[in-house]
């Protein structure tokens, strides 16, 4: 009974301004009694109940993330400021959410692969939200480090629970050495730090970086700032620390293809802004040229190698990888409207993502697999379906009035005013070259004929109308952008 | 918010695609939507005040964020008002030439609605922004609309060719854009740029950004503009686009669409950066001649019916921009004009090229002749419509063209070449193309539809009457301007007078 109230209690995550935040406040801790009820019911519940895991977990989603959206004010820290809780941490918090929410409805409909009675699909979803909020409220690098790893095992998992698969089991692989090596840099980056620094507190540590870096350990502390850097990119997937993006995107359930672009991407970006806005403030000028060659890299790999794609997923990959290009460039402005860029395109990237992957999760089986070849016809057999992966992939691409150009226009103005003028012509080239990976698709789709004996491609109506509204978002988002991005800039303030 | 003209002008399109998806009969919907742009304009061209100036403006403050304010406006004034009654008047012609047995109708009428509410938006919008905004809105139906409905082996990658290629010149006008939002605060200092044409304009004239700025800031513009237009060398997706294209995309893109180059550069480059313009001037200029002479000889040697009038197309966009090169009120009236003559007589013979493909399944002009014989309405119209585009006095392209070489003939007389100013041989230049045009229109229609018959059978019912109001729209309007050019052209140039104020002279 304890537990429950002060879950309940937790959910609100009403903090009060100032210091000091109880800990049963901290969402974190009633994410994780969801996620250890689900598993435990779901191993030795009564078989019923475990039937219906994957709706509670969706609907549990749901709640929090409305809890989330309408109660969580910014101000405060707990555990002596091992937690942040932030705008930032707030406006990403959330993004999770969604991306949690998103994703297991999209497993608790497809078809493809997850099954809702597989107990660790229902669970494990709550311990990656969990450890990606934990990351993005960090104010310690203990903190950083065992919510990073716990956001990796559990991905792991997810990405290879198709055992009968080998491309998931090859997914996984890639996976498992990618985090291995990415852990690997960053612990070996925040031994070197705390070596120079003698601490492994964001606050104290932003007071001493710049004194270290100037001492005799010098060149140990860039070391080791370089090694957390290098960390940080593999998890946003930028160039040229992208290899395994598309194999990994590719072999993984669609469910799980959504989840990890969007909210292990939004992880990964959290990081990064929290340590160049903590611990690394002092040294951020000396850090943008590093991070605007990783977005001018990043950009020119995802889009260049996404060309010669012919399986969506895949491609989906590469294009991610040139998105957190575009990300990069809000952050490489270093200023307080890249931040708030940074965080309009995550929402907009999340909502496009998803309608492409949400249609591919709902159809793959019936198509036939993820090739871009299966799409043909599309629009012939499901006109309604086909234009809103249009919407979806336009949104992508970065053309008005959808979501995904206001995006780029925030970053690229963001960028601009910071003086990256070189980055920007090199992203307007990349918009260029996305134009006809995005277009692939919806040549398939409307210029040529179904396949011969195509069976029907009924998606029921909750699906069809899930997939309407996060292209509503898509529209809405990029024609009346004034007030979220308003309310992102408010909660970034601290008001 | 009020009704305004402007709101039904851009609001029917976008209401008939939400009804398209509601199932509402396509070609209702799409005559209705149509129709009701051409109401709007009607009215908005009835009620403009005889004063200068931004009319019916209405607006708010859409977004601001990282120093750029971003408003939402319509606004109408003499310069833009042509534009705009091209615009209604060639998407409702699209429509009633669209053939009645489309295959996927209720896809396509969207497509050509998108691409009317985009070329529709960019004229009204009184911001930079929007001005960009409403023109990507059509690319996509752009794309649809040639790649289902298009002809032609080629056609996949004719497709992707056009949008990368007009995404590439979008993408540097885009960075044009953000140039000069940035030169401008630069040289101002004001903490928040507002990206309203009025007030940038203003800023601007106050403010003038430096010579460098203006240079590199103008050359993006130019280029993003031209590669809109169709400016030589960056025109080679455009005669293939237009070869491959059903005939109502065509139309609308041929005939409208493609104006939004030259209407930007006039409305921001010209407004905003005129020193920059200035420096740009003998490049543009031999730009323009590689239109008018090159591109011209490459429509003479052409064999195919619809080759043959998209590199007219493309070529009479030279004229466009000698207009914009001399930046005289005189030669800018002319654009306005040209711009609506070019527009409705290349959508007409758009139209009847696509009606000659469809009676005898060819456009080879080799194999065609005779048409007229059979389809005298045929004859009849392309006649009119091909004598108007070589500028025809009485119809309306003559009124432009003369008024762009007067206005041309002898401006800027401190940038000579030899023994005259360099304007003064673009005026010959464009004099020899007049003659250039009148070969291959006039060879083509005797070629086509007079003469022996050819060797591909013409099939001769009755044309459709949509088929037929919609030609005999244009060929109207085309007479109407072409005879009474004063009202289009006095406000025209006191548009331009209002907006470009001592710039031009």
């Amino acid at each position: 009974m304890i537990g429950l109230a002060s879950g309940a209690m937790a959910a609100t995550g009403l903090a009060p301004a100032g210091h000091g935040m109880p800990w049963w406040q901290v969402p974190e801790f009633c994410w994780l009694l969801v996620g250890t009820v689900l598993l435990l019911g779901g191993c030795w519940g009564p078989e019923p109940l475990r039937g219906r895991a994957g709706a509670v977990s969706t609907a549990f989603f749901g709640l929090m993330f409305i809890v989330g959206l309408f109660f969580w004010r910014p101000g405060g820290e707990a555990f002596g400021g091992f937690y942040r809780w932030d705008g930032l941490a707030i406006l990403f918090k959330r993004l999770f959410l969604f991306g949690g929410l998103i994703a297991s409805w999209m497993m608790l409909r497809s078809p493809d692969g997850p099954r809702s009675e597989r107990i660790e699909y229902v669970a494990l979803p709550w311990f990656a939200v969990l450890a990606m909020g934990l990351m993005a409220s960090a104010g310690d690098f203990a903190v950083l480090f065992v919510s990073l790893e716990t956001l990796t095992i559990t991905s792991y998992i997810l990405v290879s629970l198709e055992r009968d698969r080998a491309t998931s089991l090859e997914a996984g692989i890639k996976y498992l050495i990618m985090g291995g090596l990415s852990a690997a840099f960053l612990v070996y980056g925040i031994a070197l730090l705390y070596g120079t620094c003698g601490t492994l507190r964001f606050d104290e540590m932003a007071s001493r970086l710049p004194g270290a870096l100037a001492g005799e350990l010098g060149p140990v502390a860039r070391a080791g700032l370089l090694c957390v850097m290098v960390a940080v990119a593999f998890k946003v997937a930028a160039a040229p620390f992208q290899w395994w993006v598309p194999d990994v995107y590719q072999g993984a359930p669609v469910p799980i293809t959504g989840f990890l672009a969007v909210a292990s991407k939004a992880a990964g970006f959290a990081v990064l802004l929290r340590l160049l806005w903590g611990p690394f403030a002092g040294v951020r000028e000396a850090l943008v040229p590093m991070i605007a060659w990783l977005a001018a890299a990043s950009i020119v790999v995802g889009n260049f190698g996404a060309l010669s794609q012919r399986n969506l997923k895949r491609l989906m990959g590469y294009s991610g990888v040139s998105h957190a290009g575009y990300l990069l460039m809000g952050v490489a402005a270093g200023t307080a409207a890249g931040v708030e860029a940074v965080i309009y395109y995550l929402i907009g990237y999340a909502a496009a993502v998803f309608v492409v992957l949400g249609l591919l999760a709902g159809l793959v089986d019936r198509l036939g697999g993820a090739d871009l070849r299966h799409l043909n016809g599309l629009a012939k057999r499901e006109p309604g379906l086909a234009w809103l992966m249009l919407v979806g992939l336009a949104s992508l691409a970065g053309l008005p009035p959808l979501v995904g150009f206001l995006g780029k226009w925030l970053v690229f103005v963001a960028a601009f005013q910071a003086g990256l003028v070189w980055l920007v012509i090199v992203a307007c080239v990349g918009v260029v070259a996305s134009l006809y990976y995005y277009l692939a698709p919806v040549r398939g789709m409307f210029f040529e004929p179904p396949p011969p004996d195509a069976p029907s491609l009924e998606l029921d109506i909750p699906y069809r109308t899930c997939i309407s509204v996060l292209m509503g978002i898509t529209i809405i988002l990029g024609v009346a952008p004034g007030p979220v991005v308003a309310a992102i800039g408010g909660l970034l303030a601290g008001q | 918010m009020s009704v305004s003209p402007l709101l039904v002008i851009i609001g029917a399109p976008l209401l008939g695609v939400l009804a398209l998806l509601f199932r509402v009969p396509g070609r209702l919907v799409a005559l209705g939507s149509t129709g009701l742009m051409c109401v709007g304009a009607l009215w908005a061209a009835a009620c403009m005040p005889a004063a200068g100036g931004m009319q019916y403006r209405q607006g708010f403050d859409w977004l601001e964020a990282g120093g750029i304010r971003v408003t939402m406006g319509l606004g109408v004034d003499g310069f833009s008002l042509p534009f705009v009654i091209l615009t209604c008047v060639v998407a409702l012609a699209a429509v009633l030439a669209t053939p009645r047995n489309m295959p996927r109708a209720a896809e396509f009428y969207a497509c050509l609605l998108l691409i009317a509410a985009g070329a529709a938006g960019s004229f009204l919008a009184t911001d930079l922004v929007f001005l960009y905004i409403f023109h990507e809105l059509a690319l996509v139906p752009t794309f649809l609309g040639i790649g289902i409905w298009g002809d032609g082996p080629r056609r996949v990658f004719v497709t992707f060719q056009t949008v990368v290629y007009l995404m590439a010149g979008s993408m540097v006008l885009l960075a044009g854009i953000l140039g000069l939002l940035w030169a401008l605060r630069a040289a101002s200092g004001v903490a928040v740029v507002s990206t309203d044409l009025v007030a940038l304009r203003d800023l601007a004239a106050a403010h003038a950004p430096g010579m460098a700025a203006q240079r590199w800031v103008f050359g993006f513009l130019l280029i993003g503009f031209g590669t809109l237009v169709g400016l030589f060398p960056f025109h080679t997706w455009a005669p293939r686009a237009y070869a491959v294209a059903p005939a109502p995309i065509a139309m609308l893109h041929a005939g409208v669409l493609k104006k939004f180059g030259i209407y930007g550069l006039i409305r921001v480059g010209l407004a905003v950066l005129p020193s920059g313009a200035d420096a740009w001037r003998e490049w543009l200029l031999v730009l323009l001649l590689g239109n008018i002479l090159v591109i011209g000889w490459a429509a003479v040697q052409q064999k195919q019916l619809n080759d043959m009038l998209g590199y007219s197309s493309v070529m009479h966009m030279g004229y466009l921009f000698l207009g914009v090169a001399a930046g005289t009120n005189l030669g800018l009236t002319g654009v306005a004009l040209l711009s609506v003559g070019h527009g409705l007589s290349i959508a007409g013979l758009f139209a009847v090229s696509g009606m000659v493909l469809e009676r005898s399944g060819t456009l080879a002009m080799g194999q065609l002749g005779g048409i007229a014989s059979r389809l005298p309405t045929l004859g009849f119209a392309f006649s009119v419509l091909g004598l108007a585009s070589i500028g025809l006095p009485g119809l309306a392209n003559f009124a432009g063209e003369i008024s762009i070489l007067f206005g041309s003939w002898g401006a800027h007389g401190d940038l000579s070449w030899g023994p005259m100013p360099a304007l003064s041989w673009g005026v010959v230049a464009a004099a020899f193309g007049l003659i250039l045009s009148a070969v291959y229109m006039l060879r083509a229609t005797k070629a086509v539809f007079f003469g022996p018959g050819g060797s591909v059978e013409v099939e001769a019912g009755p044309i459709p009457m949509a088929w037929r109001a919609s030609v005999f729209i244009l060929i109207g309007c085309l007479l109407v301007v072409g005879m009474a050019p004063a009202g289009l052209s006095m406000a025209a140039s006191s548009g331009l007078a209002e907006w470009l104020g001592g710039v031009a002279r």
